[in-house]
């Protein structure tokens, strides 16, 4: 892949993927501001839009709109206590008690500079691991990518920010069956489609995912009514931004440790920003001599969850690119992008398209380093876009997806689907059951399957036991639901991080 | 009968069990490598939510299967968003479910943008678009006219710029 690595920047940097990748990044900030609109949201409304561009384009686009999104999230965290989307929130704990001592511009140039480095770092690291990844997944056959899928799920199913165990795990078998819908990968035979002739071919998968993220956040807004904020918009002026920017490297034991942690938590598929911030958070707390400051205005708790967030979308691409199984919700959606743009995530991605992989890791580094720029240089300003009201805004979401449904192949099936999914998205949403459990499977589920059967074909059941990684994968599954359901310990650690520690001073200021 | 669980809560969950037991009996028509996985899973899905069910429909039964609404690794901190969506929740986790005047607004929302999906079939998408966006801005969202006009006419020059002149999209 290294060999690459020079012809890639000449594409990168050839007109018009730099436009593209500017255009990604600003989209990527609105919607990282605007409350409730994060990345899912921007990546599946952008999908639409990249199915008549070049890859090359398509691809720095949205990543340039993933990697603006942490940044200008926490940058409303920070400064309005208004954390728009769930990664933002640990960034609030300590950001919003520095903006009420006026210090909210120290406070952006730490995570600023934390989001610059933590790419930079991740993106490295990326770099490294890939070529190694290429070789462990060598290794792999029919069994150890059925068993590598399985131990997804299990995961996905157990780490759930939202709704119970038991809701991740009907979810996780909902987004299965969904999987399941059209031509059977082997046999061919067509299931469930109940005589429709546009389930033949599945359910696609890109209309599912406008529905389940915009549509239903549209959804959201428009019964929630009002404002994004009530909230007035903070100081446009930023001071001490340079100050902030410094404290990193003041504190970069915690910037390491967390961006440590931002790595690997990054590649466990289901975990997320949410979690991966909150860990982050109260690992700072728990190293620091002087665990009381935090919650008061500790930079080094705006540090930590930066460090982690940003950290966590590189490593994020490993099990993304190279097994095809997302790790995040944001992944996901942006493996629905990669398939209709023609690339195929998965072992031989290195192999056919090792230019494509180069350009999503300079256009997250670049689309930090731009955002960081941007939101430096405007400072509170861009807040007021948090002023803009519901429904107003939720309508224009709702028209760009339908539009955009039906752009993909003129089809008024993926407008239902698109629909379907986003009063679905709604209810799961309301009553507890986590969208990413049913996104995950919705990806994941024809390879799957198409493992499951061409091991059955070729080795028959005992080719799942009798292979190392395939049986050391089981164990993983196995000890994965064991001790998800054995006391619940774990979520009472990563509970008491967020709420003992963190959540308690962020309730406080809620109620200020 | 007094429920655990809001009535909507409990119809959801009803209809997630007709659909995976309706998926599993379909499933088994099927020739046997069609349905290896589905099947299975469709059956286990369907038993999740039938204890679901249970658990949602009975206090008695709530409390002795308390692992069915054990929390999820990672329920952590809530974004602004989610602080005004839960604002109605009694006990952590457990919904109120929706009241019967936001159903209704839900089903006339799925109607407008049903009438969108036809009216683009019509009148094409960009003016379909405009009279969706102002109609639903101006009636639902109850903003001053004008307001949903500008929104409406910002809405299709942004489309006709990005879906006609940039993505020549023939729709």
């Amino acid at each position: 892949m290294y060999q690459h690595l020079l012809p890639a920047m000449g594409t990168f940097f050839a007109w018009p993927a730099p436009l593209f990748l500017m255009v990604g990044v600003l989209v990527g900030m609105l919607f990282g501001i605007l409350p409730g609109l994060g990345g899912p949201q921007v990546l599946a409304l952008l999908t639409p839009l990249t199915y008549k561009m070049d890859p090359t384009s398509a691809i720095v686009m949205m990543i340039g709109a993933m990697s603006a999104i942490p940044l200008s999230g926490s940058l409303a965290a920070i400064l309005l206590n208004l954390p728009g989307h769930a990664p933002s929130v640990a960034s609030s704990f300590d950001g919003y008690p520095l903006t009420r001592q006026g210090k909210g511009g120290y406070a952006v140039g730490a995570s600023a500079m934390s989001a610059i480095l933590a790419a930079v770092i991740g993106s490295v690291i990326l770099t490294l691991v890939l070529p190694v990844g290429e070789k462990v997944v060598l290794a792999f056959s029919f069994p150890e990518f059925f068993m590598m899928a399985l131990a997804g799920l299990s995961m996905v199913a157990v780490i759930s920010r939202q709704g119970s165990l038991w809701k991740g795990m009907i979810t996780v078998a909902l987004g299965l069956m969904i999987a399941f819908i059209g031509s059977d990968p082997v046999t061919g035979t067509t299931r469930f489609t109940f005589g429709n002739l546009y389930l033949y071919d599945g359910i696609n998968i890109v209309p599912a995912l406008i529905g389940l993220f915009a549509v239903s956040e549209g959804i959201s807004m428009l019964l929630q009514g009002g404002k994004l904020t009530e909230g007035a918009p903070a100081n446009a002026h930023l001071r001490g931004v340079w100050a902030g920017m410094k404290s990193v490297f003041q504190n970069f034991g915690v910037f390491i440790r967390s961006n440590l942690i931002g790595t690997f938590m990054g590649m466990i598929p289901g975990v997320g920003g949410a979690i991966t911030t909150i860990v982050a958070y109260g690992q700072a707390v728990q190293s620091s001599k002087h665990p009381e400051r935090f919650g008061q205005g500790e930079v080094a708790g705006v540090i930590a969850p930066e460090a982690a967030n940003n950290s966590k979308d590189a490593s994020g691409f490993i099990p993304t690119l190279i097994f095809g199984i997302p790790s995040h919700i944001e992944m996901a959606v942006l493996l629905g992008t990669l398939t209709v743009l023609g690339i195929n995530p998965g072992p031989r991605l290195m192999q056919t398209d090792p230019d494509k992989i180069l350009m999503v890791i300079y256009a997250l580094v670049a689309g930090n380093v731009i955002t960081a720029a941007i939101v430096l240089l405007t400072g509170g300003y861009l807040t007021k876009l948090a002023l803009v009201s519901k429904p107003l805004l939720a309508p224009i979401i709702f028209a760009l997806s339908i539009v955009g449904a039906y752009a993909l192949a003129g089809k008024t099936g993926d407008v239902v689907v698109a629909l379907t999914f986003g009063v679905l998205g709604f209810i799961m949403d309301r009553f507890g059951f986590p969208k990413i459990n049913l996104v995950i499977p919705l990806m994941v589920g024809g390879l799957m399957e198409t493992s499951f059967n061409q091991t059955l074909l070729a080795m028959g059941w005992q080719g799942f036991f009798t292979r190392p990684i395939s049986l050391a994968l089981f164990v993983v599954v196995l000890l994965i639901l064991f001790f998800s359901f054995r006391s619940g310990r774990a979520t009472r650690v990563v509970n008491s991080q967020a709420r003992s520690k963190a959540g308690g001073v962020h309730e406080d200021n809620q109620a200020d | 009968m007094k429920t655990t669980k809001p009535i909507d809560v409990i119809v959801f969950d009803g209809v997630l069990l007709i659909l995976f037991a309706g998926l599993a009996i379909v499933g088994t028509q099927y020739q046997p490598m069609a349905r290896e996985l589905p099947l299975p899973i469709s059956i286990i899905g369907a038993v999740l939510v039938f204890i679901l069910l249970l658990t949602d429909l009975f206090r008695p039964v709530n409390r002795a299967l308390p692992f069915v609404y054990r929390k999820g690794i990672g329920t952590g901190g809530r974004t602004a968003n989610e602080r005004q969506e839960h604002a109605g929740e009694t006990v952590e986790g457990q919904q109120d479910g929706l009241a019967a005047r936001e159903w209704l607004r839900i089903l006339r929302l799925v109607c407008w943008l049903a009438m969108l999906v036809i009216a683009m079939q019509w009148i094409g998408y960009l003016a379909a678009s405009g009279c969706f966006v102002f109609l639903v801005t101006w009636l639902e969202g109850r903003l001053k006219w004008w307001h949903s006009l500008i929104s409406a006419l910002g809405t299709v020059c942004f489309f006709y710029v990005i879906f006609n002149l940039f993505l020549s999209v023939t729709f």
